[in-house]
């Protein structure tokens, strides 16, 4: 017979009774204060799961349960006596160093890879295959907000208007047709000399931008660059990407929910700013193949970055991982590498 | 037959105590983590309990351990019910945005009743010495605080932001029971003015300090937030977890909890900076470390004997309230 240590609430009253689970050698079980009629089988109670050195509980038919803090002697019982459930298991993988080890290589590879391969495939894959109409969609409002909140009417000279507008209308000829292009002019006050284009197909050009770029063909740079996120459906891509993060981060921190937000938002902010800089390096590369296709010089794009370095200066040092663009000497880089393949072909 | 003996008296409070490690724990956390990728998700709600038994099961009140008996069964089914409800409210926001107003209308509609089957279905599967916690509330009390009174917190310019974080708390403690033994709230809502008096005083010290900061430096102004954002919420956390429990009565005993700022804050303070180091690899033992400084302070002052609490029938509730509230961040806790 065993016998094991433990408490009883007979689940009527919150009252105590220290008492013993006797455990004979026929499977047949007791407790140590009842008397004989109170024998019953191992295998018919309710013995709950073992989770760390938590108390375990054995549930009697009338609604009683057994309290003991010893797990061991109960798993050896339970091994003796009656089939063990599958959640058995689950103690055992969570109490060897090497299952645990294996689970954390696992866990570490799955997160990389998913952040850095996973979701954004996963993504591009999904923005492709939505219809062309759901970019217009995402759109909806954002002109909107940022007519009220930032810009104001354009005060760029018409001519020049015109002039920019003809660079835009060839490249746009040039691109896939299930976008609306258009190409409006604002003065950016606060934002400065930027470029923004809508999923839709709409490209904004600030003022700033127009009055910083000493050469046509920069502009030419930046249209492309824009346009580059446009045929590519940055937009629509970041919303599932986002998403699709934000999913997977409820998944499996969902049930860490009592740690303070803070600590999630702060990687939130981390991958999506490397998102971000994904989708400008595609743009980037959109633009310099577009400048080499029509046989434009592409020191223009150098110069351009060289210009927005310096009109920009605050956005790097510590807070480049939090930036939504890359750093400029890894933009120019991109040049460098191209002009050096030019070379040698 | 032995019988344990009154175990304390207003002489002799009983002693919360948290058991846990931090390094079990871990192991518990990453099996979750691994098991929940792994089933594609259907893993979160079987996690979910076995990460509930663990704290529920080491938080230990004279020599009994509370006990966390929901079927995780019930939390999947609340689960995929609360991620399928996710899925059609973000499409339909970030493609038919008219229609999210419709849809964000029928949500706050049924917030009320989210937070009651919520609380009811954590009540009722919580026991202490097999006997197990009640909730009864109703949608109506529920509405008043969670709908009624945040809809005129901007008509009152936020001045009756007090009286509505009371009425929540109230609404949790008074309508709960243990066994058939209701909870008393003897807390007013001048005494949830006092708190809020003092953290708008805190917000707009450190609003101004930042203020001075950030034209600066950047870094400098960043750097500063952190320590002041943690130490906002350990003011807020200690003083409503120490009003509330101490406030809180069972019959004539009652609950006695003294968490410190200071030590609430340098627990943040280093559990942040260390989740933030180990890539989050900490989070389980941030956990631990917070349970068992809160059960340290936390003690029950019991009246008399505590063998006499008796237990009540009990219909099942379903997951589906509290797991859909979990999704939304509907913040529901003591």
């Amino acid at each position: 017979m065993i016998s094991i240590k433990g408490d009883y609430y007979d689940g009527k009253t919150s009252r105590k009774i220290s008492t013993s689970l006797e455990i004979y050698d026929n499977g047949e079980v007791k407790l140590s204060h009842q008397d004989n009629r109170g024998v019953v089988a191992l295998s018919t109670l309710r013995v709950s799961s073992r989770v760390g050195n938590t108390p375990r509980s054995i549930g009697f038919p009338d609604g009683g349960k057994f309290e003991t803090g010893n797990n061991d002697a109960v798993d050896k019982a339970l091994a003796r006596f009656r089939r063990q459930s599958w959640e058995h298991i689950l103690h055992l993988l969570e109490s060897r160093k090497a299952y645990v080890f294996t689970a954390l290589i696992a866990v570490i590879v799955f997160s990389w890879a998913m952040l850095q391969h996973g979701i954004p495939a996963l993504a591009k894959t999904a923005a492709f295959a939505l219809p062309a109409e759901t970019n217009n969609a995402i759109s909806q409002g954002s002109l909107e907000i940022l007519d009220k909140g930032f810009f104001s009417p354009s005060e760029i000279e018409q001519d020049t208007k015109v002039r920019i507008n003809r660079y835009f209308v060839e490249m746009a000829a040039k691109q896939s047709q299930d976008f609306d292009y258009r190409l409006l002019f604002r003065k950016g006050n606060g934002i400065g000399a930027n470029a923004f284009a809508l999923p839709s197909g709409t490209v904004v050009l600030t003022d700033e931008m127009v009055e910083l770029v000493k050469h046509d063909d920069e502009l030419v740079a930046v249209l492309a660059h824009e346009i580059g996120h446009v045929v590519h459906r940055h937009g629509l891509r970041r919303v599932i990407q986002d998403s699709v993060f934000a999913m997977l981060v409820v998944l499996i921190t969902g049930d860490v929910s009592s740690t303070s937000s803070l600590i999630i938002a702060l990687p939130t902010v981390l991958v999506e700013a490397q998102y971000s800089q994904g989708f400008e390096r595609e743009a980037d590369s959109f633009s310099l193949a577009y400048l080499q296709s029509n046989d434009i010089d592409l020191v223009h794009f150098k110069s351009l970055m060289l210009r927005l370095q310096e009109d920009h200066e605050d956005d790097e040092g510590v807070l480049g991982y939090l930036s939504s663009h890359p750093p400029t000497a890894e933009r120019i880089k991109m040049f460098e590498d191209l002009k050096e393949q030019a070379k040698t072909k | 037959m032995m019988s344990e003996q009154i175990q304390g008296d207003a002489t002799h409070p009983m002693q919360f105590e948290f058991t846990g490690s931090g390094g079990e724990y871990f192991k518990i956390w990453l099996v979750n983590i691994f098991l929940t990728i792994l089933t594609l998700g259907i893993y979160s709600a079987w996690a979910k309990v076995r990460k509930n038994r663990y704290f529920y099961g080491n938080t230990r009140l004279g020599d009994a351990s509370f006990d966390y008996l929901a079927n995780p069964v019930a939390i999947l089914k609340g689960r995929l019910i609360a991620f399928f409800a996710f899925v059609v409210y973000f499409a339909v926001s970030e493609f038919v945005p008219p229609l999210s107003l419709l849809l964000g209308l029928i949500f706050i509609g049924v917030t009320p009743w989210l937070v009651v089957k919520s609380l009811a279905f954590r009540a009722r599967n919580t026991a202490f010495r097999n006997i197990r916690f009640d909730f009864k509330g109703d949608y109506g009390a529920a509405a008043r605080v969670y709908i009624l009174l945040p809809i005129l917190l901007p008509f009152t310019l936020g001045l009756i932001y007090p009286v509505m974080v009371h009425g929540q708390k109230d609404l949790v403690i008074s309508n709960s029971a243990y066994g058939t033994t209701g909870f008393r709230f003897e807390a007013g809502a001048g005494n949830f003015y006092r708190i809020f008096g003092m953290l708008f005083l805190i917000g707009a010290a450190a609003i101004a300090l930042l203020a001075m900061l950030f034209p600066v430096s950047k870094e400098a102004g960043m750097i500063t937030a952190l320590p002041l954002y943690l130490f906002f919420f350990a003011f807020m956390t200690c003083h409503i977890s120490n009003l509330v429990y101490n406030k809180s009565f069972l019959e004539q005993h009652s609950l006695q909890s003294d968490l410190k700022v200071y030590d609430v804050f340098m627990l943040y303070l280093t559990n942040t900076i260390a989740i933030v180091l180990t890539l989050g690899l900490f989070i389980p033992w941030a956990n631990v470390r917070l349970a068992r400084y809160r059960a340290e302070r936390l003690q029950f002052i019991p009246a008399g004997d505590i063998d006499g609490f008796v237990a009540r029938e009990l219909e099942n509730v379903s997951g589906a309230g509290e797991e859909m509230g979990e999704m939304f961040d509907v913040n529901v806790g003591l």
